[in-house]
């Protein structure tokens, strides 16, 4: 019997189906270990982002020192003791990058900032692909303890992780954002700051230890590739996952009623009365309702640490302090509110008496959440006028 | 059987002189074949064939070789005849069936020796056969027989998907080799009547025009050409769909037919249900109608022939809209959901129905004219007016006020078609000349049927309910314990007020063909192509949102929870920007070199505000091809098709100025080689370079000086009347603290714009930017072919066609001033940056020398702004959309009572760009898509692509055989199977473009696999020799499978970037651009559209 087709080409057409079967994309994870590509330093908004290949401070990199914003990334103060005092291990950071260089770019000049961070900076580990979520799922949709750790351990302080798996990984050569609309939104619209990959921020609950050495570790036993057993793999600055800074001493800064400008004949004026014998007038500030501001380095618990707070007049009367209430609160003479976790504003609630020396005393028993206390007793006077 | 005649070879001598040659449309076939001895197997030159056809006979001679061939026939089906000049024997052959644009063989032994003393005619019993050996194409054709005895749709733009691989895509067009919808060809009887906006063709989309369709019963031929096409065929990445009209014969015949589907005869349909939304709807039959008469014949014998049609059709269906509340039954403020965590929705008895009626008057003409033998002349008269008045679009399936004048749109569409071709055969037909003038035209105009809402703002409500709204019954807010306050009725884009975007346009093309065909041996035998295409488009359209003269815009209001003078609303305004500016040259305030955005709400001097847009664009298209149709001397079963095709197309703005200029080179090559030189099998392969036509969307929308005003966060506590409820789409929003004009040049300290989330100019309102040395749009493809004649009347094909993308054109940005430019992303080539950055230098110089002057400061950024979004361009992914397809297919023509065709196609369409039409959004944008808006839309797009259905399965056929006394019983079948659509999980991540994948395309699944079964049962008696009547019914759906067809796949309305690679596991983290983890769509993979549900159709065929 005749073939109905000859031979060949049913061989042909067999290995076209056999072509045209497998043209598929593959959208899976590309293989292998999830690279550690940047740690950034979430300093007040502002990111500083730690790379394998950022560098050692070099000679030229000091307190202050001028610097570009727009090129120099953080440097490594390596720990040590050589020639001197002991330098403890932190980075230096060109102040002046922009949170929104889509808008705003960086300027080309700033200068180096080699000082601890504050204790609530956050640090965000961003890898090159997507990680193992089972590990996160034993958190239940609360936040991750079990990504990384922080030292030196405290038990008043957890490390809590937030995955993130959609951040925006496409970069030039340059690093700079090849995408428009996440640097954009994320950063310009929102101000939040979005990584360049998947990532998994660290913060610690309640600061991090102030004061201190800190060093934040990831886990390389949770912090897996997509297929659960490959550990994540980091080099160079970013080996083992861990990135080590200070942080700043527990402290306050107090804020009170400045006198307004004097006019410009007042200085003659003082000058003359100057001349006439007696000292200087004292600057006085309008009996008015403005505010005097607390500022720590780290944050508080105004619930707790508002009754550490004095306000005196004239040296002897002591203004009772009551917590603002959201419905306006008790009578008392000056409300407390704490507007961001790590200042505490006071507010009377009639004019400042007149005539009057008023100082506001943080105590010294003042602490922060993890209960450090501050060195010593902070104070500020200012005067009232008639 | 053998039967016997007076005849003589003399007779074909003088049939050869004198014939009247059979031929007439610009879409014909061709025959070839060999005339050998009988009992020798010598080939017979000088044997006479004289083939006889529907408009009378063509007669040639054999060669040397016994070979002999005939081109430009008429297609139908032929006698053949075969007179040597030895013998007083004839030899003949019926039933040839000639197909546009296809060659088939049919060969004759002759019994020469014999010198038969009786004059004899020996009739071949055997099929001719029906194999195409002259070309590498695949597709199909149907026939009229078909389209009249298998359950079909009204048109043939429903019949096309009847071919192997091919279905309907979202866009209501027939995807073709993994194209969309809108990337095929139309032509009929050789004329290009492609919908000139879109490319796409009318197929009752509401709110967009088309290519003129036409009723089955006016056609005599369909051939959908899915691939291998020569270079004599170009404009098209998708399909080229052959139509070809009736004509008049010698004879007299027509039919008079009607058509009727009434509502009783139809299941329920599914209704579309938003989850966490109110408002869902149904759209149910009433009938459908169809009736008309056709005919044709001679006015003189053999040289003069007409041909008439007209058939009305008028369908009218209803929209009901459904009402559905949630629950709060644990009263914590949040509705109550099932064990899957959906809505827990009850149907609330407040409804509204929407009635919607169509008519279309279909009419056609043709006459042919044969002056001379070998000289034909054809005219053509098509015209489709159609109007509707029914649901539109724009009222987003559902969400439409309870008025249901609010959801209507009055919508005419009138396609015009006229067309002259003529035709000579020249020197002993070696030569061919056709040359051909044509005229198509479409008018659309889509506006409110009732004149007053034209005059008032449409108001869209966001983040609203019905009770605010409509006070439903049913939707009363729900006061909880803990003070939380339930609505049990949200609703999102809820629409009522005005009409909204209003269009308006007469687009014509016209178009001239001069073609040239010549048969000649040099070497082999050579069948030389050439000729010249030239078409001139135009679009003449208006534009505008409806609302009072002076405060035209559309309104987008939030209003607030509690207090909705809290709240705020969004407009957008039409503008224009004079030339020479840019949208660069608008900030949020004024100040150097920058006006603010909100000075385009004032008209000067004619540009800003504009209450309607007008815009005429151009097209200039000019296509050259040459072809060779080769076989060698020794080998002439082997036919080697090489090819040409060179297209020229100018596109120009509306001040008539040239934006686009593209060369297009695209070789064909193929072979075709019929292995045992019998007509019966054949092995083939092709490769070709296949460019778009851009269709004038394009131009009119980004080179009509379109630019539209977009404020956001606007607040009601602004406006005089600060109750959006209140509001009536009489301009309110005009009161609303609007900022005041800025004259150019000038500061006003004072100024403010209350849009709290700031005013931006999108469209640009000139021209966009183009990239330099501009490439047009292509794709490659490679076909291969075997057939073979399995039974006499029995093939069986497996076709194997590859496609793989070249450039595109595309608009896209990659800056941060959004400055839209039109290139080819993925293969911007180095010379247009190169003069980008010379563009940039200049403008530098000129700001350096004239820095005070805003003009070379907005030059100077708008040149930064193009190399930018060029660079990005540049490095954008190289665009894929690759197809690879099989097809088994089996054809089985007309014989013994029966005819069938089934085909399986086993198919994969991936990359990262769809087309011209973008699924996901329901997006008709050939060239100017979303595709390319920002850079972060490229990630996760590689993929299934929504034309994706890999196991296509076609089935059709019809069984029928004479009963009774002069009866006849038909039985007609079709069915398909096909997968479902890839789906996906999408973000807002552009606000309004739902198109950032969050994770890899496909990743959501397919909609289910759909299946369905029509059948048809007709009856027909003979009431004289010539005249039947037949009653049929056909029945659609007849299992009622409504399997979803789309589903919702918008996971989040957040902005949320993509999950690169990731998986669904990954979801759960997935954060927003504002830090915070998605909110997931509570309709996310629900349906959007379902199968039509069954019907019937009654119908009654008087032909004679």
């Amino acid at each position: 019997m005749k073939r109905p087709f000859p031979r060949f080409e049913v061989l042909g057409l067999t290995a076209a189906l056999a072509l045209g079967g497998s043209c598929t994309p593959n959208n899976s994870v590309k293989p292998g270990a999830p690279v550690l590509t940047e740690m950034v330093v979430l300093e007040n908004g502002t990111p500083y982002k730690i790379t394998s290949s950022s560098p050692q401070c070099s000679s030229t990199v000091s307190e202050g020192a001028m610097c570009d914003p727009q090129t120099d990334g953080p440097c490594q103060v390596v720990g040590g003791s050589e020639g001197g005092a002991p330098t403890p291990p932190n980075w230096c950071r060109c102040r002046g990058v922009s949170a929104c260089p889509e808008f705003a770019p960086s300027p080309n000049m700033g200068t180096w900032n080699c000082g601890p961070f504050a204790p609530t900076t956050p640090v965000i580990a961003v890898f090159d692909r997507v990680l193992d979520t089972a590990p996160f799922d034993l958190s239940d949709g609360g936040p991750l303890t079990n990504v990384a750790s922080l030292q030196p351990a405290t038990p008043m302080a957890n490390l809590d992780g937030v995955y993130t798996p959609n951040g925006s990984p496409e970069m030039d050569d340059a690093g700079n954002y090849k995408t428009l609309l996440f640097p954009i939104y994320q950063h310009c619209v929102y101000g939040t700051y979005g990584t360049d990959g998947p990532s998994l921020m660290l913060v610690a609950d309640p600061q991090l230890p102030t004061g201190s050495t800190v060093t934040v570790k990831l886990d390389p036993t949770t912090v897996l590739a997509k297929d659960g057993r490959t550990p994540f793999a980091s080099s160079g600055a970013l080996l083992d996952g861990m990135v080590t800074f200070q942080t700043t001493p527990f402290d306050a800064t107090l804020t009170v009623p400045t006198p307004p400008p004097a006019p410009a004949d007042a200085g003659a004026g003082a000058a003359d009365g100057g001349a006439d014998g007696g000292g200087a007038p004292v600057a006085t500030v309008p009996p008015d309702m403005t505010a005097v501001e607390i500022d720590f380095t780290g944050p508080v618990d105004v619930t707790k640490d508002f009754v550490d707070i004095k306000v005196v007049v004239n040296g002897a009367t002591e203004l009772q302090l009551v917590l603002s209430q959201p419905d306006g609160g008790a009578a008392s003479n000056v409300l407390a509110a704490s507007p961001t976790p790590t200042s505490i504003t006071l507010t009377p609630v009639s004019n400042w008496p007149a005539s009057s020396t008023i100082t506001v005393t943080v105590e010294a028993t003042t602490t922060d959440l993890l209960g450090e206390p501050l060195p010593t007793a902070k104070s500020a006077t200012f005067v009232t006028g008639s | 059987m053998n039967r016997i005649r007076v005849g003589a070879a003399a007779l074909g001598l003088t049939l050869l002189v004198a014939a009247s040659v059979a031929q007439a449309q610009e879409v014909t076939g061709r025959v070839t074949g060999r005339v050998t001895d009988k009992d020798t197997g010598i080939p017979m030159g000088g044997v006479t064939v004289i083939m006889q056809g529907p408009q009378g006979e063509d007669a040639t001679l054999t060669d040397d070789k016994g070979e002999y061939r005939f081109s430009s026939l008429a297609i139908g089906t032929y006698v053949i005849r075969f007179y040597a000049a030895n013998t007083s024997a004839e030899v003949e052959q019926p039933d040839v069936i000639v197909q546009a644009d296809r060659m088939v063989r049919v060969n004759a032994r002759i019994a020469s020796a014999v010198q038969a003393a009786a004059q004899q005619t020996y009739v071949i019993t055997g099929k001719a056969p029906v194999i195409d050996v002259g070309s590498a194409r695949v597709g199909a054709a149907f026939d009229h027989d078909f389209m009249q005895n298998v359950p079909l749709g009204r048109t043939y733009g429903d019949v096309i998907e009847r071919a192997p691989g091919a279905f309907f895509d979202p866009s209501g067009n027939v995807s073709i080799g993994g194209a969309t919808g809108l990337e095929n060809i139309y032509l009929l009887n050789g004329m290009n009547v492609t919908g000139i906006e879109y490319g796409n063709l009318e197929a009752g989309v509401p709110t967009v025009g088309g290519g003129t369709n036409l009723p089955l019963e006016f056609l005599t031929q369909l051939d959908v050409n899915s691939g291998g096409y020569q270079a004599e065929f170009g404009g098209a990445m998708g399909g080229v769909i052959n139509t070809v009209l009736k004509s008049g014969s010698n004879e007299f015949h027509g039919s008079a037919f009607m058509a009727w589907s009434p509502y009783w005869m139809a299941a329920n349909p599914n209704p579309v249900i938003e989850l966490g939304h109110s408002l869902g709807y149904e759209r149910k039959p009433d009938f459908d109608t169809s009736i008309g008469v056709e005919v044709g014949g001679p006015i003189i014998k053999n040289k003069l022939f007409f041909w008439l049609g007209f058939a009305p059709r008028f369908t009218d269906t209803h929209v009901l809209r459904l009402t559905y509340a949630q629950q709060d039954a644990n009263g914590d403020g949040v509705a109550d959901t099932d064990a899957s965590g959906r809505p827990i929705m009850k149907q609330l008895p407040w409804t509204a129905r929407i009635p919607e009626s169509h008519s279309t008057y279909y009419y056609a003409g043709t006459l042919d004219f044969i002056p001379l033998p070998d000289h034909h002349l054809t005219l053509t008269l098509v015209g489709t007016p159609n109007f509707n008045n029914e649901l539109g679009n724009r009222a987003n399936g559902v969400s439409f006020a309870s008025d249901p004048r609010w959801a209507q749109e009055d919508l005419t569409k009138v396609n015009t078609d006229m067309n002259a071709h003529w035709t000579s055969k020249l020197f002993d037909h070696h030569w061919q000349i056709d040359a051909m003038t044509g005229f198509h035209s479409e008018y659309f105009y889509d506006r409110s049927p009732y004149s007053d809402l034209n005059n008032v703002n449409q108001l869209e409500f966001w983040g609203a309910n019905l009770w605010d709204l409509e006070h439903a019954p049913g939707c009363q807010p729900q006061n909880n314990a803990d003070g939380s306050v339930f609505q049990p009725c949200p609703v999102d884009n809820y629409h009522t007020g005005g009409f909204g975007l209003t269009r308006k346009y007469t687009a014509e093309r016209y178009s001239a063909e001069l073609k040239f065909a010549n048969l000649f041996e040099a070497g082999g035998h050579h069948e030389v192509k050439y000729g010249w295409h030239l078409e001139v488009a135009t679009l003449d359209e208006d534009t505008w949102y409806s609302g009072p003269l002076g405060s035209r815009a559309l309104i987008q209001s939030y209003p607030g929870a509690g207090d909705p003078s809290t709240g705020n609303f969004n407009t957008f305004s039409f503008f224009t920007l004079p030339p020479g500016s840019y949208p660069s040259g608008y900030g949020p305030a004024p100040g150097p070199g920058t006006q603010p955005a909100t000075n385009v709400l004032y008209n000067n001097g004619g540009y800003g505000y504009q209450d309607s847009l007008h815009a005429a664009v151009k097209s200039l298209s000019n296509a050259f091809f040459l072809q060779d149709s080769y076989s060698p001397p020794g080998l002439r079963n082997l036919t080697i098709n090489a090819g040409i095709r060179y297209e020229l197309q100018k596109m120009y703005d509306f001040h008539d100025v040239s934006f686009l200029d593209v060369s297009n080179l695209g070789p064909r090559l193929g072979a075709v080689y019929d292995p045992f030189n019998d007509g019966k099998s054949k092995i083939s392969v092709a490769y070709g370079r296949y460019f778009e036509a851009i269709p004038l969307d394009l131009a009119v929308r980004y080179f009509g000086g379109q630019g539209i005003l977009v404020r956001q966060g606007v607040p009601f506590s602004a406006c005089s009347q600060s109750n959006p409820y209140a509001w009536s789409g009489s301009g309110e929003w005009k009161n609303c603290g609007t900022p005041p004009y800025v004259p150019p040049g000038t500061t006003n300290a004072n100024y403010v714009d209350n849009a709290g989330s700031g005013s931006s100019l999108q469209n640009n309102g000139v021209d966009y930017p183009v990239q330099a040395n501009l490439q047009g749009q292509y794709q490659n493809e490679i076909v291969g072919s075997v057939e073979r004649q399995i039974a006499e009347d029995m093939t069986v094909r497996v076709d194997y066609q590859h496609r793989w993308l070249g450039t595109i054109i595309e608009d896209g940005t990659a800056d941060a001033s959004f400055t839209d430019v039109l290139a080819n992303p993925g293969h911007v080539p180095q010379s247009a940056v190169t003069q980008a950055k010379a563009n940039l230098y200049d403008a530098q110089q000129a700001a350096n020398a004239h820095p005070a002057d805003p003009q070379a400061l907005a030059n100077l950024n708008n040149a930064q702004a193009v190399l930018t979004t060029l660079q990005g361009l540049a490095a954008a992914p190289t665009p894929e959309r690759t197809y690879d397809a099989i097809t088994l297919s089996l054809n089985k023509r007309f014989a013994k009572y029966w005819l069938a065709r089934a085909s399986y196609t086993y198919s994969r369409l991936v990359g990262n760009y769809e087309g011209l039409y973008q699924a996901e959004q329901n997006y008709f944008a050939p060239n100017g898509s979303n595709y390319d808006d920002a850079p972060d839309l490229y990630l996760n797009q590689n993929g299934p692509l929504p034309n994706d259905h890999p196991n296509i399965f076609h089935l059709d056929g019809y069984y029928t055989r004479p009963v009774g006394f002069k009866g006849r019983l038909t039985l007609g079948l079709s069915f398909t199977a096909r997968s479902g659509m890839p789906r996906n999980y999408v973000s807002d991540l552009y606000a309004g473009q739902q198109l950032s994948l969050l994770l890899p395309r496909g990743a959501a699944g397919r909609t289910p696999t759909v299946t369905e079964l029509d059948g048809k049962i007709g009856y027909g008696r003979a009431l004289t020799d010539k005249v039947n009547l037949e009653a049929y019914i056909d029945l659609f759906n007849i299992f009622d499978q409504q399997a979803p067809t789309l589903t919702d796949d918008n996971y989040t309305f957040d902005q949320a970037v993509p999950i690169v690679n990731g998986t669904t596991s990954d979801l759960k983290y997935a954060k927003n651009t504002a830090g915070q983890p998605l909110n997931k769509n509570p309709n996310f993979g629900q349906a959007l559209a379902y199968q039509n549900p069954f019907s019937a159709r009654l119908g009654l065929r008087l032909t004679f």
